[in-house]
């Protein structure tokens, strides 16, 4: 997973300091190792505390045909309803929609009776699961920058700004230790290499609402995360939400895809170095375009499309204070 | 030459007659090539006999009155006979086969095959457009075809302005415009479907 | 002889032909494969949808295609046109139809004014693959749904913000050579109202 061809070109600018503080790092396989099992573990507990199974009445509105499931409350996901449906129901759909005003991801357990629908990224007015699937991609990308790099590297995550496809590519911001980084087109060809390998181990991304203390203990290594989750938590009820890609863990409002596997052609188009005052190492920004694997486009169209994602993001530029903005990503949408 | 091979062959077929019969007389089976002249001698009692049955072969018994058919010289391999049974995966399978490259429709649901159009809502079109052809032909006739033609549902008159109407064959169809079918050839289907159902039958009422 | 005036003497369908036309069986020879052809044709421009075998559809398409598009290019009174039109089309009202209807439908199109679509196997017989051939601008439903025009599927959007940021940039360059000229001008100005103003 490290990039050789990164750590070639990156060596040289990298001041010898940092090598000393590397168990200090929010990456590595010590800390994904740490993080995943906090997170499973807790995944564990709130199976378990659930006690006795009740049944809920899920209508299920749509193609084939509209019937009904009798389902385990707090325990099968609208995901386990598709399965019912068959195969290319289970592996198209992008996202739930229940009681027809309120998205739902599809790994997240269903707790009451409802109606169901399932969203897929052809529907008359699709611009929902657009987002859905541009705010994956950004959590996708920040999974593959914190694993791409060298040790010697720091990497912190910092956030992503609201899903907005308008914009032109999807972006997260990540703070680096290198001074003045202007990446190569080999650097972004790699970087997008490592992306589309990523998604080609067809992970499932997972769900889990967490409190606060959990979350804090997850991300203790992260500046960033550790501020934004009590601002976050007091507008969400002390809870936390986190997605679990592989073994990348990040905090998000979703949803989400339920699977990577729903990335077709992905692109690192661009890293631009930002004008902020947070404090420590400079912040860069990533930017990359990528379509559904069930969206055919040709490369030039596709080269356009790559063309305009290497201009500067307009999103939110982060900063030191006020973590919490409507367009943040952590705040709630309810679309 | 000839005569000493003529007599030779004549002392041959002497002899094995002569064999033959003394075969026949101390009750035993004659050969193949005098059984059929000779089965006419036999007494019918005699073959029931079990003194005679005794004297016969193995195989005869075994098989009494049948006959045997023409059997394989050769053994066939194994590869060539399950290829006789079951098809070759290259070319032509003979057992069913699960069809894995489907596809399923965004509208309907239904599963096809690739490249090609949904059975169900082709179904759908078809019968529509075969609903129109026959009403098209049932005004146009014969006379010459001048302008292009609309289909005007029930009820559609009045939806639309009168230059839309103008310089164009009209053809009625007696029945409402199918909720599918949008009547904006430009527009999605879904968009404009549930709108104009909405509104004909409170134009007709 | 220059080959690029020769390309011009036909003119160019805009679907690919193939590189060799298929044999119809028939008992009647060459003649009785164009009889048959004849009809589809003549059915195409009547009915402007039909359901055929796949391969009597892709080739009844390449003479509906050159037939029309002759027509577009001559126009009624050229002779051979008229000749191949009353060859092809049997029932003689549709030779109005092909000139006063499908050719001003079909003027500005810069793509091939027929559509093929293949129809889903019949599973109790699935050796004949049959096909729907129908001329565009038909008035029946759509065969298939329009994905290309909806606006909010994602590509679309992508594709139309990469315009737009093409647009911004052409302008400003454009902008910048007003500019370029004005400064110029602006320069040689100055001195005549300078001049001007000392008068």
């Amino acid at each position: 997973m490290r990039l050789n061809s990164l750590y070639r070109c990156l060596s040289p600018k990298i001041p010898t300091t940092h090598l000393n503080i590397r168990r200090f790092l929010s990456l590595g396989p010590e800390e994904y190792q740490r993080q995943s099992e906090i997170f499973i573990s807790e995944q564990k507990r709130q199976r378990e505390s659930l006690g006795r199974i009740e049944k809920i009445d899920i209508q299920y509105e749509g193609p084939p045909e509209n019937c009904n499931f009798v389902m385990n409350k707090n325990i099968s996901t609208p995901y386990d309803c598709a399965k019912h449906l068959g195969e290319k129901f289970k592996n198209g759909s992008v996202v739930a929609l229940l009681n027809k005003n309120h998205l739902w991801h599809m790994h997240k357990p269903l707790p009451d009776s409802c109606i169901l629908e399932l969203l897929h990224y052809q529907i008359p007015n699709p611009h929902v699961v657009n987002k859905v699937f541009w705010r994956t991609c950004s959590f996708l990308l920040g999974a593959v920058v914190s694993d791409a790099f060298k040790e010697n590297v720091e990497v912190h995550l910092h956030s992503f700004p609201s899903p907005s496809v308008k914009s032109g590519s999807f972006v997260y911001d990540v703070q680096l230790n290198l001074d003045n980084w202007d990446p190569t087109k080999t650097e972004l060809k790699v970087l997008s290499l490592e992306f589309i390998k990523f998604c080609q181990k067809e992970q499932t991304i997972e769900y889990l609402d967490v409190d606060k203390n959990i979350a804090l203990e997850i991300f203790k290594n992260n500046p960033h995360k550790t501020k934004q989750i009590p601002d976050i938590a007091a507008h969400n009820g002390d809870k936390i939400t986190l997605f679990k890609v592989g073994p990348h863990i990040d905090i998000s409002r979703g949803p989400m895809l339920p699977n990577t596997n729903h990335l077709g052609r992905v692109t690192v188009t661009n890293v631009i170095k930002l004008n902020t005052d947070i404090e420590g190492s400079p912040v860069y920004r990533f930017q990359g375009v990528a379509l559904p694997k069930v969206i055919n486009l040709n490369h030039f169209a596709y080269g356009l499309i790559e063309e305009r994602g290497k201009i500067l993001n307009a999103g939110r530029i982060p900063n030191d204070h006020g973590t919490l903005n409507e367009d943040n990503s952590f705040v709630a949408q309810v679309n | 030459m000839s005569l000493s091979s003529l007599i030779y062959r004549l002392t041959g077929t002497l002899r094995t007659v002569e064999r033959a019969f003394l075969l026949v007389l101390n009750g035993k089976y004659p050969p193949d090539n005098f059984r059929l002249c000779l089965d006419q001698l036999q007494p019918q009692e005699n073959w029931n006999n079990s003194q005679i049955n005794s004297h016969k072969g193995i195989l005869e018994q075994i098989l009494g009155d049948g006959f045997l058919f023409a059997v394989p010289k050769h053994r066939r391999t194994i590869e060539k006979r399950l290829k006789r049974k079951y098809g070759d995966p290259e070319y032509h399978m003979k057992i069913l086969l699960p069809n894995k490259k489907l596809q399923v429709c965004n509208v309907c649901g239904d599963d096809h095959e690739p490249k090609t159009l949904c059975p169900t809502c082709y179904k759908k079109v078809i019968e529509e457009t075969r609903a129109m052809q026959d009403a098209i032909q049932n005004e146009l006739k014969l006379e010459p075809v001048e302008q292009e033609v609309v289909v005007m549902y029930e009820g559609e008159k009045d939806s639309k302005p009168e230059e839309f109407w103008k310089g164009k064959r009209i053809v009625e169809m007696e029945k409402p415009r199918p909720q599918w079918f949008s009547d904006n050839l430009l527009q999605k289907t879904t968009q404009k479907g549930a709108e104009t159902s909405d509104v004909k039958p409170s134009n007709l009422g | 002889m220059n080959q690029a005036e020769v390309t011009k003497l036909i003119s160019q369908l805009k679907i690919s032909p193939p590189t060799r036309l298929r044999k119809f069986r028939t008992p009647r020879g060459p003649e009785g494969r164009l009889d048959t052809l004849r009809k589809t044709v003549t059915a195409l421009v009547k009915h402007e949808r039909l359901e055929l075998n796949r391969a009597r559809a892709l080739e009844a398409r390449m003479y509906t295609e050159r037939l029309i598009s002759d027509a577009i290019r001559y126009g009624d009174c050229h002779k051979t046109t008229m000749e191949m039109a009353d060859y092809w089309l049997i029932e003689k009202q549709l030779v109005h139809k092909l000139f006063k209807v499908l050719v001003p439908r079909f003027e500005n199109y810069n793509i091939a004014c027929t559509r093929i679509f293949y129809v889903p196997r019949n599973m109790t017989d699935p050796r004949y693959s049959k096909a729907v051939l129908e001329l565009r601008g038909n008035p029946y439903p759509s065969l298939v749904r329009d994905t290309s025009s909806n606006k909010n599927l994602i590509h679309n959007i992508l594709l139309e913000e990469a315009k737009k940021a093409y647009r911004t940039k052409k302008y400003a360059e454009i902008a910048a050579k007003i500019d370029a000229v004005e400064s110029t001008v602006g320069l040689e100005n100055p001195t005549t109202t300078e001049s001007d103003g000392n008068k």
